[in-house]
């Protein structure tokens, strides 16, 4: 085969279900908008009123110190999005943490006299520790015995930690300043004014660091296994590990947080740290809406203010608590979304009410660009004269991927590429259409964040995209005895027992390379036990299992995954808060040798790693004709579409063997057809397919080689079309009188 | 005559996937219905709406002339309605006699005193559970969990009793014995509806039966016609293997060779545990032909390797 | 020797109130799967509520009863507010439902009555007792009289009646409880408000023995839940016997000079305790993740 054959209709996704995507929201036609220029200067403008803030002349004494504990408040909020909102692992014990890293704060500032900033790290390298002690132990157990470990650590903390006098030692500190004095870099930490900067550099540090991983493999596998587990584990994810991680990270933040409460108050107590604070934490970053960043700080803002409300209204005064409480349960159960959905909600209110002044607005808006667009030109025309050269760009079918973090570009676009972002360039094999050039003068640069598709609708366009799956296309010359040929899996005398029910018993069966291999069956067979007990999520009494040559029977669920093996489930497991797109990239996990530092820091060879692996998923969902819905949320997509989806995500991971449960349940008949034709067409990429399945017609055409297990014991088996006929199969399928049997029996 | 049960034209959906389309059918007092199709046709859906735990988003539903569509299961007992679901759902921890007293539940004000001598009823139609009265469900093997479900959902005295899968993992011996005490419910008055996957079992044993394929229904016809119907057969495998099978499964007169052939193939008629795969599994392929060609020769027709010792005589 | 005994007899009043409390929260979880981190809390606002009616010159017993019934209604309150309405969230959800519940109730009893230290009125008349060189006052052995009473109370009516029947049921199985004629629901709602009743009964007895504050005498719940864990959370059994042993472990702990010079030594030791047990029961995620039948 010269290309790779293509599916007989394109997947459309239904005309009716709404895309929701930015379009719907545009304002009327008649609104100005921001130019880029403005939007630059508009940007400016607010960093600008951010840094000032302080120093401006309004702002009262009292307010800034509610604003500094908005900065704590944000930062312990972050570290519980990461572990309770990203990995859902719920933690009622992170005041624990915060205590930990505020006590060892102390010591080290008290007794090894560290000062600030370098403090932070004391505290949240602590942090860090005690959480990863604490995984190893809460993590053994699942869901609510996790909360329950998280709490009684807590109360540990209250009653016994932070009573201890060797750990409180220094819990008073007394702030040097630190620097020259008459000098910039003089930070008078004792003051308010100073000490802001440091707090919200701490949180803007910890956003930015966040972000990234957000949105790179990590946090991918994150959310993977707060989706579901199971599937993240059959994608080659070690989901202990990845738990553990998502401890270290949120404790490693939590103990920061500590430090800033220590020197911002310069002195702590218990009290600061019991079991109440560990569910006021909890409460700020479900108000914030649990897995959103930007609701952190917002909801810091609201908890911290509360603070300084409740204390001036004489009227409120003491229900403090009782209004923070009242937040939380509101949030949970009125509009979970927390702070973070306002402004989705808003969006169309603000679209209406927009298009209604736009007569107003939109002079006032072209003024704005005009005047950003003066002001970009006079200092971009200095600088350049300054640096004496334009900045270059690269050669066509080179693609530059670049951090889009605004901070760093905006660094170097004024210093004009003196402070460079992180970029990587790579050479694309079909040359990719990335639109119009941003502006004149400006080299190509796409972002890692609108990697664009190759939107050409020439299917010869594509004629250069190899297939993801390096095995040779070339068919696997077929022996002629099975036994010949080389075997891809391999069970042998499998026996499982749930209790006393054997589910199954003394089951052998194999796979061999380029197979199609049909497991079939009455219900109650054993079908997915077998199954189950292939990928590794159930533990045979008794047989081995061997994957690719190798005996994986005591082999966790994800390193056979790492070996070659997909699979997709008969309840469909997919993760249903992310898009079609970021389920299959999700299956790039393996494959992606970066680390979690490298995602932190945005270096380089993690940019393209990351562009190497959208890559992947394009090649995919150009070849699946998955185009129409990979924007889509996949809660939001019909079941059939669901069912391909999670055929490509196994594909994604460059599975030589894919195992698919009951891929036809719940499909029409057309769609049980496309199954059929995409089962066809991996085959034809060399990749071997072993399935379950109840439609007998459908699976006999789709397969090479057939066993039927009956009750838990392997029935008949071999070339399907022979075992389809079979009477003893037909007859197991349909069952007969039993009173025939063993007259017959009996006549023997 | 009105039927006991009047189901009309109801869709089911499981979030936003259709699994019923239009259903309809009946059930008259006394009745033994029988519900057939292939995995996925959407049997156990239907039951479960007409028992309550599902509701249909369109379609209506009666039960004795009232209208019982989206009415909740625990209401629906109390009518006369007993639901034994799929893989029996006991209350493990709960004794067999608790199990049983549970059963009586809806009767336990207007009848109670009705309570012993239905508790001896049962124990009458299974001695076995009566040795076991103070076991915990739990530990009971699959068939006395089965009969302990039968006969938990007899407790209630039902007028119509919805059976799924009643022989799903059991052997066929204890199936058959499960269908001889519920041909007797059935004479003393009780409807039966079920559901089942071993065809001819209940077929032999039910009046009328329904076909159900990919959420509609496909067939309705007197049991005894469907006996040998192809269609039937072709609805669970295809239309190769209804070939063959049309051929094969005739139950009232097998021709010779099959009858061997084919009760060589029922393992389970040897009862539990006793046959022997086990001893021989590994895919005996004793050089039968079919390997090298893919046509099936004439006289020997090319078999399937089947993991036992070969006891057929066939040609 | 003789010193152990006196502290574990001393001990006793604490493993009657964690008996009660661990009996509650496991008839809750197997009603609904959810730990209820509120516990405490409903044990504390009947104490409160105590307080305050025999402050207002109330006869103790009604004051009594009528804390008991507050408790049940606190109970049936936060399984329709705080866990009912997140069912189709996830168990979880429903867990931190249970914590903003005990956030609104240790707020709103802060502001109501202080979060200062009350003394709370006895139940039983106020007297000391001596047994061999101990001295119990009778509050503290009523307490545990009390709790074999809840328990044994708790435990014929779970085993012996058909409402105790159709519970039990309901928590092993809902959908045969339901296709048996029982409301799921209406089983959930009774254990919630069994569960809140007996925390009310323990929360009125602790506090006459140790004292009211809407914190402290919350988080008495905390060994209540170490104790239902190293029950398994499974058996009321169980639950009494993971009191026996957390009550026994706090207890020794004065016993021992050494260990009595660290403060907060007892929470340490269960706190180990109870991790432990859990690090060695606990299932690994492969295994429990998919449960595969045939």
């Amino acid at each position: 085969m010269s290309e790779p054959r293509r599916l007989s209709e394109p997947l459309r996704a239904p005309e009716s279900a709404p895309r929701p995507d930015k379009t719907e929201h545009a304002p009327t036609t008649g609104s100005a908008k921001l130019s880029a220029g403005g939007r630059r200067l508009a940007f400016i403008g607010l960093l600008a009123f951010i840094l000032a803030f302080p120093y401006l002349p309004f702002v009262p004494f009292s307010v800034l110190g509610n604003v500094n504990v908005a900065a704590q408040y944000a930062l312990v909020s972050i570290s519980l999005v990461v572990l309770v909102g990203w990995v859902g692992q719920i933690s009622l014990g992170h005041a624990g943490l915060v205590g930990t890293g505020a006590y060892i704060t102390g010591l080290a500032m008290g007794g090894l006299k560290v000062g600030f900033p370098v403090s932070l790290l004391w505290g949240a390298v602590g942090g860090m520790l005690i959480a990863v002690l604490l995984g190893v132990v809460a993590l053994r157990v699942r869901g609510l015995y996790l909360a329950v470990a998280t709490l009684i650590f807590s109360w540990i903390g209250q009653e016994f930690l932070f009573r201890q006098a060797w750990f409180t030692k220094h819990s008073s500190v007394s702030l040097a300043p630190v620097g020259k004095w008459d000098t910039i870099f003089y930070w008078n930490w004792p003051d308010r004014k100073v000490f802001y900067y440091g707090a919200w550099a701490t949180v803007a540090v910890a956003i930015y660091l966040m972000a990234n991983l957000r949105d790179s493999k990590t946090g991918r596998s994150f959310f993977a296994v707060r989706g579901s587990e199971v599937a993240a584990a059959s994608l080659g994810i070690d989901v202990m590990r990845t738990k553990l991680v998502a401890f270290a990270v949120s404790g490693f933040l939590a103990g920061a947080a500590g430090t800033l409460i220590l020197v911002g108050q310069q002195t702590v107590t218990p009290d600061a740290f019991t079991v109440e604070r560990s569910l006021f934490f909890l409460a700020i970053a479900v108000v914030g809406g649990l897995s959103s960043l930007g609701g952190s700080v917002a909801a810091a803002f609201v908890f911290a203010f509360l603070n300084e409300a409740f204390f001036r209204i004489k009227a409120f005064e003491g229900y403090l608590t009782v209004a923070s409480a009242a937040l939380l349960a509101v949030v949970l159960l009125l509009y979970r979304g927390g702070l973070a959905q306002i402004p989705h909600d808003l969006a169309p209110k603000w679209d209406t009410l927009r298009s209604k002044i736009d007569p107003f607005l939109n002079p006032v808006v072209d003024r704005f660009n005009r005047m950003a667009e003066a002001i970009g030109r006079f200092v971009m025309g200095h600088v350049n004269r300054l640096r004496g050269r334009l900045p270059s760009g690269e050669e066509p079918g080179e693609v530059v991927i670049q951090s889009s973090s605004p901070v760093l570009t905006l660094l170097s676009r004024l210093t004009g590429g003196r402070i460079k972002a992180p970029r990587a360039v790579i050479r694309t094999e079909a040359p990719l259409d990335l639109g119009p050039p941003k502006e004149e003068g400006e080299p190509q640069v796409a972002s890692i964040h609108n990697l664009p598709v190759n939107r050409s609708t020439d299917p010869d366009s594509v004629a250069a995209v190899v297939p993801f799956n390096k095995v040779a296309r070339k068919s696997v010359v077929m022996a002629a005895d099975r036994d010949e040929r080389r075997t891809v899996l391999a069970a042998d005398g499998i026996t499982v027992k749930f209790g006393g029910l054997v589910a199954n018993e003394d089951v052998s069966l194999k796979v061999c390379e380029g197979e199609v291999v049909g497991l079939i069956g009455p219900n109650g067979a054993g079908k997915t036990t077998l199954f189950n007990a292939i990928a590794g999520l159930n533990q045979p009494a008794s047989g081995s299992i061997e994957l690719f040559g190798q005996n994986v029977t005591d082999l966790p669920v994800h390193q056979r995954a790492l070996l070659g093996v997909g699979r997709t489930f008969q309840a469909i497991q997919l993760f249903g808060q992310l898009s079609v797109f970021d389920n299959l990239l999700v299956a790039t996990h393996q494959h992606n040798p970066t680390g979690m530092l490298a995602h932190l820091a945005v270096t380089p060879r993690s940019l393209h790693a990351e562009a190497e692996a959208r890559e992947k998923v394009h090649r995919v969902i150009r070849l699946l004709d998955l185009r129409d819905v990979s924007d889509r949320r996949v809660a939001d997509l019909p079941f059939g579409v669901l069912r391909m989806v999670e055929v490509a995500r196994a594909l994604v991971t460059g599975a030589k063997l894919i195992m698919l449960d009951e891929p036809a349940s719940g499909l029409d008949n057309t769609e049980t057809d496309r199954l059929v034709e995409l089962i066809r067409f991996i085959r034809s990429l060399g990749v071997s397919i072993l399935l379950i399945e109840h439609d007998v017609k459908m699976v006999t055409s789709v397969s090479d080689y057939l066993y039927v297990l009956e009750r838990g014991r392997l029935l008949a088996e071999g070339p399907a079309f022979l075992v389809a006929r079979d009477e003893a199969v037909i007859a197991a399928y349909l069952g007969r009188a039993v009173h025939e049997d063993a007259a017959a029996e009996a006549g023997r | 005559m009105t039927s006991l049960l009047e189901v009309e034209g109801i869709d089911v959906f499981y979030g936003s996937v259709q699994a019923l389309r239009g259903i309809s059918m009946r059930v008259d007092a006394g009745e033994m219905v029988a519900l057939l199709g292939a995995n996925g046709a959407g049997k156990t859906t239907t039951l479960r709406t007409i028992s309550g735990l599902l509701a249909p988003r369109t379609g209506s539903i009666r039960f004795d002339g009232n209208d019982i569509a989206g009415v909740p299961a625990h209401k629906l007992v109390r009518l006369g309605i007993a639901h034994l679901p799929e893989g029996r759902d006991l209350f493990p921890s709960l004794t067999v006699e608790e199990n049983l007293r549970y059963g009586f539940w809806s009767r336990r004000r207007t009848a109670g005193a009705e309570y012993k001598d239905r508790l001896e009823g049962m124990f009458d139609y299974f001695p076995r559970l009566k040795e076991r009265r103070s076991q915990a469900a739990g530990t009971l093997s699959g068939g006395e969990q089965q009969m302990l479900g039968v006969a938990r959902a007899l407790m209630s005295k039902p007028r119509l009793l919805i059976v799924d899968e009643l022989s799903l993992g059991l052997a066929p011996i204890i199936v058959e014995q499960l269908f001889g005490i519920l041909r007797e419910v059935n004479a003393t008055g009780t409807a039966i509806l079920l559901v089942e996957q071993f065809v001819h079992m209940v077929l032999a044993n039910t009046n009328r039966a329904y076909v159900l394929g990919k959420g509609e229904v496909r067939m309705e016809k007197p049991s005894a016609a469907l006996l040998d119907d192809p269609e039937l057969v072709s609805s669970y495998l295809g239309e190769e293997g209804a070939a063959a099978a049309g051929y094969v499964v005739e139950p009232k007169t097998p021709p010779a060779e099959s009858n061997g052939s084919s009760s060589d193939g029922f393992n389970g008629s040897n009862g539990i545990g006793s046959n022997g795969i086990g001893s021989n599994g590994r895919g005996v392929m004793n050089g039968s032909p079919m390997n090298g060609s893919m046509n099936g020769s004439a006289e020997h027709p090319a078999r399937t390797s089947r993991p036992r010792r070969p006891r057929s005589t066939s040609a | 020797m003789t010193t152990i005994l006196r502290f574990m007899l001393l001990s006793l009043p604490n493993v009657a109130a964690y008996a009660i409390f661990a009996i509650g929260i496991v008839v809750i979880f197997r009603a609904s799967k959810v730990l209820n981190v509120a516990h405490g809390a409903m044990a504390m606002v009947p104490a409160y509520l105590v307080y305050a009616m025999s402050k207002a010159g109330v006869p103790i017993a009604i004051a009594f009863a009528l804390g008991v019934a507050s408790g049940g209604l606190l109970g049936l309150a936060v399984e329709r507010v705080f866990v009912r309405p997140l069912r189709h969230v996830s168990v979880t959800a429903q867990t931190v439902g249970t914590v903003a519940a005990l956030g609104l109730m240790v707020a709103l009893s802060g502001k109501i009555w202080g979060t200062g230290t009350q003394l709370a009125p006895s139940v039983f008349p106020d007297k000391a007792m001596h047994v061999g060189s101990a001295s119990l006052r009778t509050g503290q052995l009523g307490l545990f009289l009390v709790m074999l009473v809840v328990a044994g109370g708790l435990t014929a009516l779970l085993q012996f009646t058909d409402v105790g029947l159709a519970m039990r049921g309901a928590a092993d199985n809902r959908r045969a409880a339901s296709l048996m004629g029982v409301d799921p629901d209406i089983a959930i709602s009774g254990a919630w408000i069994l569960g809140g009743a007996t925390a009310a009964i323990a929360g009125i007895l602790l506090a006459a023995v140790t004292n009211l504050n809407p914190l402290t005498l919350s988080l008495q719940a905390i060994p209540a839940f170490v104790a239902a864990l190293i029950g398994g959370l499974g058996s009321l059994y169980g639950a009494i016997i993971g009191a026996a042993v957390v009550g026994g472990a706090t207890g020794l702990v004065p016993a021992f000079a050494v260990l009595q010079r660290v403060q907060g030594m007892q929470q340490l030791l269960l706190g180990f305790v109870a991790l432990a047990v859990m690090a060695m029961r606990g299932e690994r995620y492969v295994a429990s993740d998919v449960r595969s039948g045939l």
